[in-house]
């Protein structure tokens, strides 16, 4: 890899573009001076020379060791370009396509960069409609949506445009490398949509460049959990609901088929928070495993560990919530019960403000890393992507001709020195604060393991315990048959099972440093329907648990896809309850009440069905 | 280092299939009392189908057909048996495993009773032939590229939530090997029969039908459609997972 390759800003500020390829470079100047040629050094690959021709004829350069500079023999130094992701609210004048000043946003400069894009037909890789297609696409054959969801079918899309002619499909070649590549319910999710990302943005920029506007542009991003004073920020950024430019020409940012601008921030039913930023574990075996408060979703951080097999239902809890939240509030549905496009992972990509939520989820990641210090797995099966166990790899076309590039999580693993088609990328957020709004832990969340031990009565304490890196999981108590949620609300009787149980009420009897305790997981097992953009929230004998977004349901409830129709699971933490019915004598092993209110009803004929409520321990 | 017990469940698994391969392949000391496929080859064509039968050759070539689905079809089985005992009580989990194994099995055994009077059928009639193995070859190949192979490999992956307690779940483990057997079966037949009609190599061709089957069930369920596309997963697998550890030691 030829480090120098990337975006240079020399101490005028002048932005300088290096070209080229293993053994030679060309340098350009973005104020016209150049190009000049140069040459690495045979047996030392961090040192340039390049002919300034107009200045004196070579000079050598120097690469540091962290990539960010380039330091030349006449004392100059070039710094690494590092983009700046800016907040669209807060930085775009309040989401306006001006700003205060009579200059044009990063948000117009956008939207005129997606209407070029979507104006060139899905057959051509740098097209919009073609981008849509490789998170998740309904167009080819066998992705069609049966009744009663036709509508979704992307040429039932109103949004879509006559320019993207969705009757030339691209080719076979191409589709199977690029397109239906997104990664939920996966370890691999923050690390893929980074790369979806960065690719789109340099596509985007490389647009805006050519529109004159500014060369060092960069995705916003929509922080709807920021508490500012100044702009509701939790509502979709005005550029994205205003029907024109300000030419007066169509704006297309604008979409007919998003049904809910608005996102419901807290820490109560259905709504959006960033508890999960308070997670210390990206996920189980990751190390170290130091405690942590976290763990929403039994899975962590980043999602389960996929392996050869993939249910799509380990899904982490950055990606549930706020991620998948959002999609749900964002998509909606209107008054005939159609779900918005970013309601659906199949048509979520079509909707420009998927890469501001997109870049948001990415902020966040950055920042649980940065300003939480949090450690991504160090699992080579991790770092070498979905091909470790045989799948496709991670794949972004480049141009019109579908040049890929092709990357794997260790590539994109930091926003520094990202590796991006054989170049060092970087960028950053203009705020990495841990959170926004649960900007206190939760007190709920604040239960370490110490203080769990002495609310059981532990003794002896000692600091620094480390939790095991593999826990042993097992069933200890579940519904009889299947459930059907036909109505708002449905009630569930859960029998634990005697045998299993007694694991659990030892460990808790005997809870020590030595002898930690199990914790418990309540598990919606094969959740089946149509009901993508609504939620469920689950009660244990009344106590509130937490929600839990119906996001990507459709999709798994069909047979013949990637899911094979096996439907969804939710894994809910109910170990603080447990722990509270213990100390009160109060569990009784025959039922556990378990409640599941839904946030819309379910409409007539697609009924929400649950195949069973487990109830299972992992511990020691 | 203490193995996950998905781990354990592999290899486990396939240290059975291991050991029943080592029986059919070697027969050490001639533990069997024939070789598995020595009718499947090599009958004499002046033997009748009766007198095949009279000398017990047939209730032989069952248990060789189970030894052989046995070995080759148990790894394919790590993934459902894993899947049981994720979801079932700890006291529940061998006995159910076993049930399901007792009910794809069944379906197996059932299908090789048919199979094996055809092996013998076509023997009998086309003696050291390749040509049956060719015909079969040609028809294994366009059921490879069939939209209902691909139904079938879909339906592989159907794994049913069990019931937890009492009957129900040993009822419904049983039911889940059986239905398991059949999308098996579906997907598979023609590659299990193929090695049984050569004249010679079919212990080469069972490896490698062997090989082929796990990795074609590996493969993410995809739209059933006429496609051609070579279900190498386990190859990948195992070329990726040799350059990790090489790189890592």
């Amino acid at each position: 890899m030829n480090s120098f390759i990337g975006k240079w800003v020399d101490q005028q500020n002048v932005l300088i573009t290096i070209t080229g390829s293993k053994t030679s470079i060309s340098v350009a100047y973005g104020n016209g001076r150049g190009p000049f040629q140069g040459t690495l050094n045979a047996s030392n690959p961090s040192v340039i020379t390049v002919n300034f021709t107009d200045d004196g004829g070579n000079k050598t350069g120097t690469l540091s060791n962290n990539n960010s500079d380039i330091n030349w023999d006449n004392g100059t130094t070039w710094k690494q370009l590092v983009y700046l992701r800016k907040n669209a609210w807060d930085d775009n004048n309040g989401g306006q396509f001006i700003d205060k000043s009579g200059n044009y946003t990063d948000l117009y400069w956008y939207a005129k960069a997606v209407k070029v894009m979507q104006s060139r037909p899905i057959s051509d890789p740098t097209s919009w409609w073609f981008y849509a297609a490789i998170h998740g696409e309904l167009l080819l054959p066998g992705s069609l949506y049966p009744k009663p969801y036709q509508y979704l079918n992307w040429k039932n899309v109103n949004y879509i445009g006559a320019a993207a002619n969705l009757s030339v499909v691209p080719s076979n070649a191409l589709t199977t490398i690029f397109w239906d590549q997104c990664q939920h319910g996966t370890w691999f999710f923050p690390p893929w949509h980074r790369g979806y990302l960065v690719a789109l943005e340099n596509i985007l920029r490389t647009i805006i460049s050519q529109l004159n506007g500014p060369s060092d542009w960069a995705l916003p991003y929509w922080n709807y959990l920021n508490q500012s004073t100044v702009y509701i920020e939790s509502h979709i950024p005005p550029a994205f609901t205003l029907t024109v430019l300000p030419d007066n020409t169509p704006n297309p940012l604008y979409v007919p088929e998003r049904y809910g601008p608005n996102v419901q921030v807290g820490n109560g039913e259905n709504s959006a928070n960033d508890q999960c930023q308070w997670d210390t574990i990206y996920s189980e075996g990751a190390a170290p495993a130091k405690l942590g408060a976290g763990d929403l979703n039994g899975y962590f951080y980043g999602g389960g560990e996929t392996g050869f097999s993939h249910s799509g239902s380990e899904t982490g809890d950055l990606e549930q919530n706020p991620h998948n939240f959002v999609h749900g509030m964002v998509g909606g549905q209107n008054a005939a019960g159609q779900i918005g496009l970013m309601g659906v992972p199949a048509t979520a990509g079509l909707d420009p403000i998927f890469f501001l939520h997109h870049s948001n989820i990415d902020r966040m990641w950055d920042a649980w890393n940065v300003t939480g210090q949090n450690n991504n797995p160090s699992d080579v099966n991790w770092l070498a992507g979905p091909t470790a166990n045989g799948n496709s790899q991670f794949a972004m076309p480049l141009d019109a001709q579908g040049t890929a590039w092709y990357y794997t999580p260790a590539d994109v693993q930091t926003t520094n020195n990202l590796k991006y088609n054989g170049s060092y990328y970087s960028y950053t957020y203009s705020d990495l604060s841990l959170t926004s709004y649960d900007t206190i832990q939760p007190g709920f969340l604040k239960e370490n393991l110490s203080l769990r031990l002495n609310k059981l009565s532990a003794i002896n304490l000692e600091t620094g315990i480390k939790m095991a890196s593999k826990q042993n999981n097992e069933l200890v108590g579940a519904s009889s048959g299947s459930i059907t949620l036909k109505d708002k609300e449905t009630k569930a009787t859960v029998q634990l099972d005697k045998t299993a149980w007694k694991s659990v009420k030892n460990s808790l009897l005997k809870a020590s440093v030595s002898n930690i305790p199990d914790e418990v997981y309540l598990q919606l097992e094969g959740v089946k329907g149509g009901a993508d953009s609504n939620f469920l929230s689950v009660y244990v004998n009344n106590t509130f648990i937490k929600s839990v977004s119906l996001f990507g349901l459709l999709g798994a409830s069909l047979k013949n896809t990637a899911h094979g129709g096996a439907g969804l699971t939710f894994k809910f933490n109910i170990t603080s309850i447990v722990d509270e019915l213990h100390l009160e004598s109060a569990i009784d092993i025959n039922s556990l009440d378990v409640q599941i209110k839904s946030k819309d009803a379910p409409l007539d004929g697609d009924e929400i069905t649950v195949e069973r409520i487990g109830i299972y321990r992992s511990g020691q | 280092m203490k193995l996950s017990q998905n781990k354990r469940i592999a290899i486990n698994l396939v240290f059975i299939s291991i050991f029943v391969w080592t029986l059919l392949l070697v027969n050490p000391g001639h533990i069997m009392a024939m070789k598995y496929c020595h009718v499947f080859a090599s009958c004499p064509s002046a033997t009748s189908f009766q007198m095949l039968l009279e000398m017990k050759l047939f209730s032989a070539q069952l248990i060789g057909w189970g030894l052989m689905v046995v070995a080759m079809m148990l790894p394919k089985l790590i993934l459902p048996i894993q899947f049981i005992y994720q979801q079932s009580f700890k006291r529940y989990r061998f006995l159910c495993s076993l049930l399901f194994v007792f009910g794809y099995i069944l379906v197996w055994m059932v299908v090789g009773v048919f199979m094996i009077e055809i092996i013998m059928g076509v023997n009998l009639l086309l003696p050291m032939s390749y040509m049956p193995a060719f015909g079969l070859f040609v028809i294994a190949l366009v059921w490879e590229i069939s939209p209902i192979k691909q139904r079938f490999l879909n339906l592989g992956h159907d794994h049913r939530i069990l019931s937890a307690f009492g009957w129900k779940a040993f009822r419904d483990s049983l039911f889940f090997g059986l239905t398991h057997g059949v999308w098996c079966i579906g997907s598979g037949w023609a590659l299990m029969l193929f090695p049984m009609l050569l004249p010679k190599g079919h212990n080469l061709a069972m490896l490698v039908v062997t090989f082929i089957m796990i990795s074609e069930h590996l493969e993410y369920p995809r739209f059933p459609k006429w496609l051609f596309i070579p279900r190498m997963k386990l190859l990948r697998i195992i070329v990726v997972q040799t350059k990790i550890k090489l790189m890592t030691f």
